[in-house]
């Protein structure tokens, strides 16, 4: 009788200790993707400063500046899904990354305080955007080795705990926003 | 960043005729130390021949202890004279070689002999949770490479620990770190702790070393990296997972990787306040000339040579003139 006991209490506490760490996986998925929110916020408080100044040197971009204008109102509005909200971010990267390889054809901007200011920043906030989005690949990894490996998989099944993707962005976007490519000296 | 063959060139017209200039003094020495030293153990000699001859009859007589005595009494004066003119003799090497050394490296770099690294900047890295009990610091290098303020120096850390009681109580001094330590301002603003240290768990015990390298305690959690290479040479620490990648680029790891490939001893990294620490094992004491054999010794400069390229050279394999981001200057 007491072996039993203690084989059913070892077995709840396996299972405890299972059920917990599903639970903080899950939730550090949660919490890294609110990260890369925070990051984008940044980003977004950056977007008007760089347009207002850029806008004043080019005269060819006109449209590519609205459409960024655009896509920040959309992106600020709040009233997207996970999937939309990413697809925004990589357009607005892209679109960025045009911006910073149009300054190469306006010498006065390139040597603009303010715009070297601003263009550093925006690198920063970059760099920190792809920070955030690495951790939080690398917890939907522990996450989704969790529910995929045994035993935890058989415990989050009964959970109904679902694949999670991974923060991608398309080969092409990927390129635009890559810092070599931004800032030819 | 000046290459080996400059350096060739510089070595034969500089620091040749610099070397060989205090080679005159240094053979001096030898000689009258030498001769000093004879003449100590021919009066020694004598003392212990003298006192067998005179009490040669008296069996009764033990003499050993003595004799031990009075040649340990006899070394303790060549030994001070030994010392005090090493001091002298380096302050000289130093401030004539290895200045010049270091000013061809880079122009911007100024160098101290006779200070070092200060234990308060040692302890601000956090890279060795001990507090040293002895520490010593000298030939600090400090300045700017490019944009970036850089200082480094030779350290020795030591800590103590007793055994026994009484008459049996024992001392001993083990060593914490013994070489290179280095603090650059780093081009990235942060704010939490990151640290890289030589993973030899993972290596030697795979998926187990990677767990028992998550409970490393008095550290922070463990920043699990997507480079494997850079994951095989080093464990990552940090306060905050995005900053450690924030820090940490894909290309930082690349270079990073590459550094550590360089040196076949471990290499210790932390990000604090703003500034880069590494520390790199060497335990040879550097940039000491010798007293009985010549210091016209290539190799022996060479060796000298390649240690500050490789320190020095952290800016350059790191990047961290790269001064896009909002990084703040050294305090």
């Amino acid at each position: 009788m007491l072996a039993i006991g203690i084989v059913a209490g070892v077995l709840l506490l396996i299972i405890i200790l299972m059920y917990n760490s599903l639970v903080n996986k899950k939730n550090q998925v949660e919490n890294s993707f609110s990260t890369i929110d925070a990051m984008l916020k940044k980003r977004y408080d950056l977007i008007p400063n760089l347009v207002n100044t850029v806008k004043a040197f080019m005269k060819h971009e006109k449209d590519l500046l609205s459409e960024i204008t655009e896509l920040r109102t959309k992106a600020v509005s709040g009233n997207l899904s996970d999937s939309e909200k990413i697809d925004v971010e990589n357009r607005i990267s892209g679109k960025m990354g045009g911006i910073m390889v149009a300054v190469e054809n306006y010498p006065d901007l390139k040597s603009n305080s303010n715009f070297l200011q601003l263009q550093g920043a925006w690198t920063e906030s970059e760099e920190q955007i792809s920070a955030a989005r690495r951790a939080y690949n690398s917890t939907v990894t522990d996450y989704n080795n969790a529910i995929q490996m045994i035993p935890t998989n058989m415990l989050a099944s009964m959970m109904n705990y679902k694949k999670k993707d991974w923060f991608e962005i398309p080969n092409n976007e990927r390129n635009n926003i890559s810092a070599k490519d931004l800032f030819k000296a | 960043m000046q290459s080996k063959l400059t350096f060739d060139q510089f070595y034969e017209k500089k620091l040749i005729p610099e070397i060989e200039k205090q080679e005159d003094q240094r053979k001096k020495y030898k000689r009258k130390f030498l001769t000093a030293l004879l003449i100590g153990y021919i009066i020694y000699g004598i003392i212990v021949v003298s006192v067998e001859y005179i009490y040669f009859h008296n069996e009764d007589q033990n003499f050993f202890i003595a004799y031990v005595f009075c040649g340990i009494l006899l070394i303790v004066p060549y030994i001070f004279f030994f010392q005090s003119f090493r001091r002298k003799f380096a302050l000289v090497y130093k401030n004539n070689v290895i200045r010049k050394m270091i000013h061809f490296i880079d122009n911007g770099l100024s160098y101290s002999p006779t200070s070092g690294f200060s234990k308060s900047q040692y302890l601000r890295s956090e890279l060795f949770k001990r507090r040293p009990d002895r520490y010593k610091a000298e030939d600090l290098v400090q300045g700017t490479i490019g944009q970036t303020p850089i200082c480094f120096s030779e350290i020795k850390s030591e800590y103590k620990s007793t055994s026994g009681s009484g008459k049996n109580r024992k001392t001993q001094w083990h060593t914490i770190f013994d070489g290179i330590f280095f603090e650059a301002d780093f081009n990235k603003d942060f704010k939490t702790k990151t640290f890289i240290l030589p993973d030899y768990l993972e290596r030697s015990l795979g998926f187990i070393g990677k767990k028992l390298q998550s409970l490393n305690v008095g550290r922070p959690p463990l920043v699990k990296l997507e480079d494997p290479e850079f994951e095989k040479y080093f464990a990552v620490y940090g306060e905050d997972q995005v900053e450690a990648r924030y820090i940490l680029s894909t290309s930082l790891m690349q270079r990073l990787t590459e550094f550590g490939k360089k040196r076949s001893l471990p290499i210790y990294i932390s990000f604090v306040d703003n500034s880069i620490f590494v520390a790199i094992y060497e335990s040879k004491n550097l940039f000491e000339p010798r007293i009985f054999r010549t210091n016209v010794n290539k190799d022996v400069i060479f060796e000298y040579f390649d240690m500050l390229k490789l320190v020095t050279g952290i800016v350059e394999d790191l990047n961290l003139n790269n001064r896009i981001w909002a990084g703040s200057k050294m305090k």
